[in-house]
C-alpha cells in the first residue's frame, strides 16, 4: 500500500490473538486509510538510480451530506538489477500497477462507513538473467505474476439504547503463477472475512461482544495436493475497566474453532497505570494459536514442489508477556520495554531427502525475549529520535537436533534519527541503523553476519503547492555481495539457490521526485 | 458670580476623573510548570507580548475586562477579571496544549491512544509524510524504522518480504487494512512484496 492512502499505523505487538485470531500471534499492524476532510488532488513521481519509477495520485473529495472518496492510482517500475555482475538477479525487476477506490460515510450522530474495493496487476522477474546460468550450468528464471483483487466494508451504528454495533467484511482473491527454473506453480488464494459486534458503557466498563467468521481456501493449480479450506467460526468479548483514574485494566478472550486444528482460546489481559504526571505503565499478558498453512518464511523463496503434503499438523500455541514503561516531560519522551514469548509445537522445515522437505512441528519451543528502548526529543522544526533493541531467539534445529539462535535475529540493532523541518521551506533529515550480528543457516560462506552502519539521508523543499525531494540510501553502500556472492555453489535440498540476505543487496541508492498538491 | 463658580466646579469635577489612577495588570502565561514566551494577550485596547518569564504587564483603565491569551502550539485561553486602579492585579493563565487527539481503532473500542491498556505504537500522518517520499511505492521503509518490528526479506531473487515482530518470524504478523484482512489471512508476505530495495529494519 503506498503511504499516499495512509492516515495512521497502528501496531500492536506482542499476543494480539485475541483480538485478531489465529494470524497474529507475533502482532498486528493495522493500515488505517487517509481520510479525505478537504477535496484534495496529489501527485508523486519519483525515480532511483537503481533504475526505479513511482507514479501515484491521490483524490479526495470533501464530505458532502455525509458522503466523500478517495480514489488511488499508482504505478510503480523497477528495472532488474545485477550489481555484483554475476548473472544472479541482486534486484528484482517488476511492474506494477495498483487502483483503489475507498467511499465514506459520516451521518454526524455516530454512524460511520466505509466501503473499498481495490485492483492490483504485477509482474517480477528474478533469478539468472538472460544468457547467464546457476552454478549446474543451466539457467533459473525466477518469474511471478501476481493478480489481486478485493472489497470490503466496515460499518458501525448507534443505538437508541446507547450500544454501537459494528460489523465489517471483506473478500480477496489473489493469483499467483510462479516459475521456478524450470518448475510452475500456479495457484489462487481466496480469503473471505465477516465480523459483527455490540459494544456498550457500563459505569466504569467498556465492553465488547461479537462474533467473526474466516475462510481462507487455496487451490494450487499444479501441485493439487496442497489444496485447503479452512474455515474458522469465532466469538469473542472484552472489557475495559477503569478501576481508577490512575488505572484500568483490559482482559479478552477469543474462541476459534478451526476446521483443521480444532478450538483454540486466546485470552488476554493488560493492565495501564498512570501513577504519576508524565509516567505510564503497562503490563500485559496473553496467549494464542497459529494454525500453520503451507506457506513459510522459506517456501516464499522455494515454491512448494519440493515441500510434502502437510499431514499430521497440530497448531501453534504461544505465551507471551510483555511490560513498559513510558515517561514523557516535554520535549522528552522515553520508552523502555521487556518482553518476551514461548512458542510451543513451532513448526520448521525439515531436510527429509536429497530434494525434498517436509514442514513439521518442533519437538521444543521456540523462546525469545528481549527488551526496546526509545528516546524521542521534539521540538518545534527538530525532532531526534534514538532507538536500541535486544533480542534473544533461540529454537530446535529439526534437522540437527540441538537448540540453535534463531537466524536472522539480530542480538542488537539500534538506530539515531535527526530531522529539521521549517514550517515552510522544507525539511532535512539524517538517519542510521547499525544492525548486529545475526546467526545464519546454511550459509557455506559464513556463520554470523557481519554487523554494519547503514546511513541515510531526506531533503525536501517547499515551493508553494510543489515539493521536491531527493533521498539517499545506504550512502557508503554497504551490500553483501561485496563480501560474499549470492548464489550459493549447489541448490540446497528445498530448492533454494541463494543464501539469506541479512545486509542490503541493492547498496545505495538515490531517489528524488516531486509532489504537487493541486 | 454664579455662573463663575459652577464652571470651576464642572471644571473640578473633569479633572478629578481624568486624573484617576490607572491600573495595571500583570499577566503570567504559563503551561504546567513551563513560563510560555511570546504569547500574545489582549485586554481592551492593550495588547502585549510575554517575555522569557511568561510575563507582560499592561496599563489599563479600570473596570473588567476578558483577557484573551494565544500562544502557538495551546489553544487560545480567555479569562474574565476586574482591573482595580492602585495596586496591580497579578493573574496566571494556565494554557492547554494544542494536540491532536490519536484514537487508536485497532483495539475495537476507539479510545485514545494514552487511555488504550493494550500498548499500540501509532506512526501518525506527520511521521507517514516524511517516510513516504523515501519509499513512495511501499509501506516496508515506514514499518522498518518502528522499533521492534524488522522487514526481512525472504526471497532474495524475487525480493519477497515480510516484517518481523519482537523477533518472531514474519508468518506470525498479520497486516490489515482498516481492520480488514485485505492482504489475505498471511499478509505481511504478499504485501511487502515490493522490495526494491532490501529494506533493513531495525
Amino acid at each position: 500500500m503506498p503511504p499516499l492512502d495512509l492516515g495512521q499505523v497502528e501496531v500492536i505487538k506482542g499476543v494480539a490473538s485475541a483480538l485478531y485470531g489465529a494470524s497474529a500471534l507475533g502482532g498486528v499492524i493495522n493500515l488505517v486509510s487517509r481520510r479525505p476532510r478537504e477535496t484534495e488532488r496529489e501527485l508523486l513521481v519519483n525515480a532511483t538510480t537503481l533504475g526505479g519509477t513511482d507514479v501515484t495520485a491521490f483524490l479526495a473529495q470533501a464530505p458532502a451530506s455525509g458522503w466523500s472518496w478517495t480514489l488511488l492510482g499508482g504505478y510503480h517500475g523497477q528495472v532488474r538489477q545485477d550489481r555484483d555482475d554475476d548473472g544472479w538477479t541482486d534486484v528484482a525487476g517488476f511492474n506494477r500497477g495498483l487502483v483503489r477506490l475507498r467511499v465514506f460515510f459520516d451521518n454526524g450522530r455516530g454512524g460511520t462507513a466505509l466501503a473499498t474495493g481495490g485492483v492490483m496487476l504485477e509482474d517480477r522477474e528474478g533469478g539468472t538473467l538472460p544468457g547467464a546460468s546457476a552454478p549446474d550450468g543451466r539457467p533459473f528464471a525466477e518469474t511471478l505474476v501476481t493478480r489481486h483483487a478485493d472489497g470490503g466494508f466496515v460499518g458501525r451504528w448507534l443505538t437508541p439504547g446507547g450500544h454501537i454495533i459494528s460489523a465489517r467484511g471483506s473478500i480477496m482473491r489473489q493469483s499467483q503463477d510462479r516459475r521456478f527454473g524450470a518448475d510452475r506453480e500456479r495457484g489462487t488464494r481466496v480469503t473471505w472475512f465477516g465480523e459483527a459486534s455490540l459494544a456498550g458503557v457500563r459505569r466504569r466498563h467498556t465492553w465488547v461482544v461479537g462474533a467473526a467468521f474466516q475462510q481462507d481456501r487455496y487451490d494450487a493449480r499444479d501441485l493439487p495436493q496442497f489444496d485447503y479450506v479452512f474455515s474458522a467460526p469465532a466469538a469473542f468479548a472484552q472489557d475495559e475497566i477503569a478501576l481508577s483514574p490512575a488505572l484500568s485494566l483490559a482482559a479478552s478472550a477469543r474462541v476459534d474453532v478451526h476446521s483443521e486444528y480444532g478450538t483454540l482460546a486466546s485470552p488476554r489481559v493488560s493492565l495501564l497505570a498512570r501513577p504519576k504526571p508524565g509516567w505510564t505503565l503497562r503490563v500485559s499478558a496473553g496467549t494464542g494459536a497459529f494454525t500453520p498453512t503451507p506457506f513459510t518464511e522459506e517456501t516464499d523463496e522455494t515454491g512448494l514442489s519440493r515441500l510434502l503434503p502437510l499431514s499430521g499438523l497440530e497448531a501453534e500455541h504461544a505465551r507471551g508477556a510483555s511490560a513498559d514503561v513510558t515517561y514523557t516531560h516535554r520535549p522528552f519522551e522515553l520508552t523502555g520495554t521487556v518482553f518476551g514469548s514461548i512458542v510451543n509445537d513451532p513448526t520448521q522445515l525439515e531436510i527429509v531427502g536429497a530434494d525434498t522437505v517436509a514442514l513439521v512441528n518442533a519437538s521444543e519451543a521456540t523462546r525469545t525475549w528481549g527488551t526496546e528502548l526509545v528516546a524521542r526529543y521534539r521540538r518545534e522544526g527538530f525532532l531526534a529520535m534514538l532507538t536500541h533493541a535486544w533480542t534473544r531467539s533461540t529454537e530446535l534445529d529439526v534437522d540437527e537436533g540441538v537448540r540453535r539462535e534463531v537466524p536472522l535475529t539480530p542480538r542488537h540493532t539500534a538506530s539515531l534519527n535527526l530531522v529539521w523541518e521549517g514550517e515552510v521551506s522544507g525539511r532535512f533529515g539524517i538517519e542510521t541503523y547499525s544492525i548486529g550480528r545475526q546467526r545464519l543457516e546454511d550459509d557455506p560462506y559464513r556463520d554470523t553476519s557481519r554487523p554494519h552502519v547503514l546511513v541515510g539521508f531526506l531533503v525536501e523543499r517547499r515551493l508553494g503547492r510543489v515539493r521536491l525531494f531527493l533521498n539517499a540510501e545506504n550512502v557508503f553502500d554497504v551490500r553483501q555481495t561485496r563480501w560474499d556472492p549470492l548464489v550459493r555453489p549447489a541448490q540446497r535440498p528445498d530448492g533454494r539457490w541463494t543464501v539469506d540476505a541479512w545486509a542490503p543487496l541493492d547498496g545505495r541508492v538515490f531517489n528524488g521526485g516531486v509532489r504537487v498538491a493541486f | 458670580m454664579v455662573t463663575i463658580l459652577a464652571r470651576l466646579l464642572l471644571a473640578l469635577s473633569l479633572s478629578a476623573q481624568t486624573a484617576q489612577p490607572a491600573g495595571t495588570l500583570v499577566v503570567e502565561v504559563r503551561a504546567g510548570d513551563r513560563a510560555v514566551a511570546g504569547a500574545t494577550v489582549r485586554a481592551g485596547e492593550q495588547t502585549g507580548k510575554t517575555d522569557a518569564t511568561g510575563r507582560t504587564t499592561l496599563t489599563l483603565a479600570p473596570g473588567a475586562y476578558d483577557v484573551s491569551v494565544e500562544a502557538d502550539r495551546y489553544l487560545p485561553t480567555v479569562v474574565r477579571l476586574t482591573v482595580v486602579p492602585g495596586a496591580p492585579v497579578h493573574v496566571t493563565v494556565e494554557m492547554q496544549p494544542l494536540e491532536e487527539e490519536i484514537f487508536v481503532t485497532a483495539t475495537r473500542t476507539e479510545t485514545r491512544l494514552q487511555d488504550q491498556p493494550l500498548r499500540v505504537e501509532v506512526i501518525d500522518r506527520e511521521e507517514i509524510e516524511e517516510k513516504a517520499l523515501m519509499t513512495p511505492g511501499s509501506i516496508a521503509m515506514l514499518l522498518g524504522e518502528t522499533t521492534g518490528l524488522r522487514v526481512q526479506t525472504t526471497a532474495p531473487s524475487l525480493g519477497a518480504a515480510n516484517v518481523r515482530i519482537q523477533g518472531l518470524r514474519g508468518h506470525y504478523s498479520q497486516l490489515v487494512a482498516d481492520g480488514l484482512p485485505l492482504y489475505g489471512a498471511q499478509a505481511t508476505r504478499s504485501a511487502c512484496c515490493r522490495c526494491r530495495r532490501s529494506i533493513w529494519g531495525r
